[in-house]
């Protein structure tokens, strides 16, 4: 458990960058099954999502920017606070309330989505550390 | 208690009588209890069981399940959900990010099994509500040439009838991964907003590989 504690920010990096290229394959390489996979959590509206080679990509503009922002702070090991996070996730919130109301901007949704996952990494790597470390697992079972 | 001088009622374990103020003699006090062990430990069991059943129940039910397209939030929620129940078994206790992700963990594996298992029911009904109408889908399918490719075959084999073990163990293992990432996510984060001061992680350190 240990061991794995120690490489949990390599484990978590290596995940999300399998995370994001399976995202910028997809239209690439046609990969269906990776768009049935984030169908379940995406509503997929090509609309509303980034292309690739004039194929939609498998997730939304927001989605995309959680998870690159997720994956570009744990490259750059960008730090992050509480209160960091709190304001993220009222920008987002905001956004979301303001593209339905008054201006729907794919940028503005995109700065605000990076700006979740990138604040969000840094605690989500500290959880899965103390989760291990704890032997939780283990214990459980 | 009595006092033995005056005969007056005195709470246990008192030294002194409050009326004539006579000395408790030392056998008549209880002996002082076991000194206070360790906080008992966190049952994780039961709020992962609930939290998943939450989010399970509700990724399952057509329309509602609708919600997860925005940022997984049932999903979110019943990771949130489970670390809320952990909070409330001890609530003077200061939950760590890793309580928060474990609880988070238990609940969306729970979620998937009931979401899976729902799953199969709900196509069943919805083969039956939507297999007569796929020509209609086809054709307004037709009249949106933005969808197409992928998209499209995803389309399809939304409104398909069709059920098949290979459907069911692809939609098993999806649901096993996001959901359990995605709850442990939502335990994070309300540990985040649950400790509010004095938290057991201020801000936690500068990602750093293969450091414990």
């Amino acid at each position: 458990m240990k061991f794995y504690a120690a490489a949990a920010p390599a484990l978590l990096l290596a995940g999300a960058l399998l995370w994001c290229a399976g995202i910028v394959l997809a239209p690439l390489l046609n990969l269906r099954p990776v768009y049935e996979f984030f169908a379940l959590i995406c509503h997929q509206d090509p609309n509303r999502s980034f292309t690739i080679a004039g194929t939609p990509l498998p997730v939304c503009i927001r989605c995309t920017s959680i998870y690159f922002g997720f994956f570009l702070s744990l490259l750059f090991s960008i730090p992050s606070t509480p209160r960091a996070v709190k304001v993220a996730i009222v920008a987002t919130l905001a956004e979301f309330v303001i593209a339905l109301t008054v201006w729907d901007s794919p940028w503005l949704r995109a700065t605000t989505g990076l700006a979740l996952g990138a604040t969000v990494a840094p605690f989500v790597t500290t959880g899965v550390q103390q989760m291990l470390r704890r032997g939780e697992f283990r214990d459980a079972v | 208690m009595q006092c033995k001088q005056c005969g007056e009622s005195l709470p246990e374990n008192a030294r002194f009588c409050f009326h004539c103020g006579a000395q408790v003699p030392e056998e008549s006090l209880e002996p002082a209890g076991p000194p206070p062990g360790p906080p008992p430990d966190l049952d994780f069991v039961q709020p992962g069981l609930s939290g998943g059943l939450f989010l399970g129940l509700l990724s399952s039910i057509p329309i509602i399940s609708a919600a997860n397209c925005l940022c997984c939030m049932w999903v979110l929620a019943g990771g949130s959900m489970a670390t809320m129940l952990l909070k409330k078994q001890q609530p003077r206790r200061i939950l760590t990010y890793g309580d928060g992700a474990f609880a988070g963990v238990l609940s969306g594996l729970f979620g998937a099994i009931v979401a899976t298992m729902m799953s199969i029911p709900m196509k069943i009904l919805s083969a039956r509500l939507f297999g007569s109408q796929q020509e209609s889908i086809e054709n307004m399918l037709k009249g949106m040439p933005e969808v197409e490719g992928p998209m499209r075959d995803l389309v399809m084999r939304v409104m398909s009838p069709e059920i098949s073990v290979t459907t069911v163990l692809f939609t098993f293992i999806s649901n096993l991964i996001i959901y359990s990432l995605f709850a442990m996510v939502g335990g994070i984060l309300t540990i985040l907003i649950l400790n509010k001061k004095g938290g057991s992680l201020q801000q936690p350190p500068p990602n750093q590989f293969f450091k414990a």
